[in-house]
């Protein structure tokens, strides 16, 4: 911005200030008028009055009229503090002279990483804003005249814009720990603001907005530590990078809420769109390298249920039984039941009947002793007919 | 002499003072400040950052601001 631009500024801001000044002035007058004592005791209340006239002068020396000549103008008519309190307040303003404004318009420029005046709106960007080693980027910070002096410093506004904003993972109302929106939470710097807008000392104004934005303090609406989260790819929530895992399967990274599922034979961890598998018989979940079908009910199962294989074919532990004869552990598949008790036997303790042709347990067997044929009893065979 | 002393700590204070002639920014400092730290504020004459050794001469805004200032 051009020194004649920043001269037009300056005559426009002082403009616009004094204008303010005498609208609370305005305002202030009518106010006393409802004050019985202002209305009748016409001495004091020209007093008062001319009083408040000296301190429309512009000058950026010390007030025409000092504290304890207020209050001694004020005093008969027994204001109530508040109404008291502003008025000594806007009577402490400073209108400060076209070269005071210019002068801090200019360092402003120098400073500051830019400088605008559109509409009675000041705007000035910052340089680089880094706090704990995370850059936020460049900031405007506004100085509108057209909203009103504030009464207290309570009442401060502070208005700023990320300009390219760095928002915490899932966030987009705050591009700064101190900044929702585009309000920044001047904290305790409050009290400072309010006398810089008081006095119009725009350069102290946006100093001290700046130092606010550099300064990283307590009670942020965001933690800073937001900034370094990021996102489960499963449940979408926000964490720390340390307090998340991957998935050895897709790679990507999760909380470990959602990566705590591991393979139950090689302990891997998957998230929960890989490890989809879980054991027919235990219900552990198991990862796709480490499970076997059964080839009986040709379910998934892990390894701590699958059987040791009795014809070479893999199978859980749940889709064998024992034999009644030899007590072995054989798979369905291997396992017949005997016709006569009707007990379960593997092959191996099956006999056939010479008769019939019909397999039976040894036990249900009979064995001709002279050709040792095995027949069913109930079969009324008669072999090696003397 | 007076210079116009602005401190923007706290509530903030903007008036002229009566200073010695001759005074130095370090001087004036430790007489507003007491013994705080320099380090923590920026102290600005006539809007520059000046050293500690600067002469004040009458008529000067002196501007102390602290280099932290915590938003909420």
């Amino acid at each position: 911005m051009k020194n004649d631009k920043l001269k037009k500024a300056a005559k426009d801001l002082q403009k616009n200030y004094r204008h303010k000044i005498d609208q609370y002035f305005g305002g202030i007058v009518k106010e006393l008028d409802r004050n019985e004592r202002f209305r009748n005791n016409k001495a004091a209340r020209l007093s008062l009055l001319s009083g408040m006239g000296k301190c429309l002068t512009v000058g950026d020396k010390k007030p025409a009229i000092n504290s304890e000549d207020i209050f001694e103008l004020l005093a008969p008519f027994c204001l109530d503090e508040y109404l008291e309190d502003i008025v000594v307040k806007l009577m402490r303003c400073r209108i400060p002279t076209l070269d005071f404004i210019f002068r801090d318009l200019a360092f402003l420029r120098k400073e500051f990483a830019g400088i605008k005046f559109n509409n009675g709106k000041l705007t000035v960007t910052t340089h680089d804003v880094t706090l704990n080693n995370i850059n936020f980027g460049q900031f405007d910070m506004f100085f509108n005249l057209s909203l009103r002096i504030p009464n207290h410093h309570e009442d401060v506004g502070v208005s700023v814009k990320a300009l390219e904003p760095n928002y915490p993972s899932g966030d987009r109302s705050h591009s700064h720990p101190h900044v929702e929106g585009q309000a920044l939470c001047a904290g305790y710097g409050q009290r400072a603001l309010y006398g810089t807008l008081k006095d119009l000392r725009i350069f102290d104004y946006f100093q001290i907005v700046n130092i606010i934005l550099n300064t990283y303090g307590d009670g942020p609406f965001v933690e800073i530590g937001a900034w370094s989260s990021e996102r489960c790819n499963d449940c979408g929530g926000y964490e720390f990078p340390d307090d998340m895992g991957f998935c050895v399967k897709c790679n990507e990274k999760y909380c470990y809420g959602c990566i705590d599922s591991t393979c139950t034979d090689c302990f891997e961890a998957y998230c929960g769109f890989c490890l989809t598998a879980s054991c027919t018989k235990c219900l552990d979940k198991i990862c796709p390298d480490c499970k076997v079908d059964c080839n009986v009910c040709k379910g998934a199962c892990c390894t701590d249920c699958v059987s040791d294989s009795c014809c070479g074919v893999v199978h859980m532990d749940s889709c064998s039984e024992e034999c009644n004869s030899c007590d072995n552990i054989v798979c369905n598949d291997c396992t017949k039941t005997c016709p006569d008790c009707k007990k379960t036997q593997c092959k191996d303790c099956l006999v056939e009947c010479a008769s019939c042709d019909s397999k039976m347990c040894k036990s249900c067997a009979t064995k001709c002793e002279d050709c040792d044929s095995t027949y069913h009893r109930k079969c009324e065979y008669i072999c090696c007919e003397i | 002499m007076r210079v116009l002393l602005v401190n923007n700590e706290g509530v903030g204070f903007a008036d002229y003072i009566e200073v010695n002639d001759g005074i130095t920014v370090a001087e004036l400092f430790t007489q507003q400040m007491g013994d705080r730290s320099p380090d923590s504020f920026m102290v600005r004459v006539n809007r520059e950052q000046v050293s500690g050794d600067s002469v004040l001469t009458e008529g000067d805004r002196v501007t102390i601001t602290p280099t932290n200032i915590e938003g909420a």
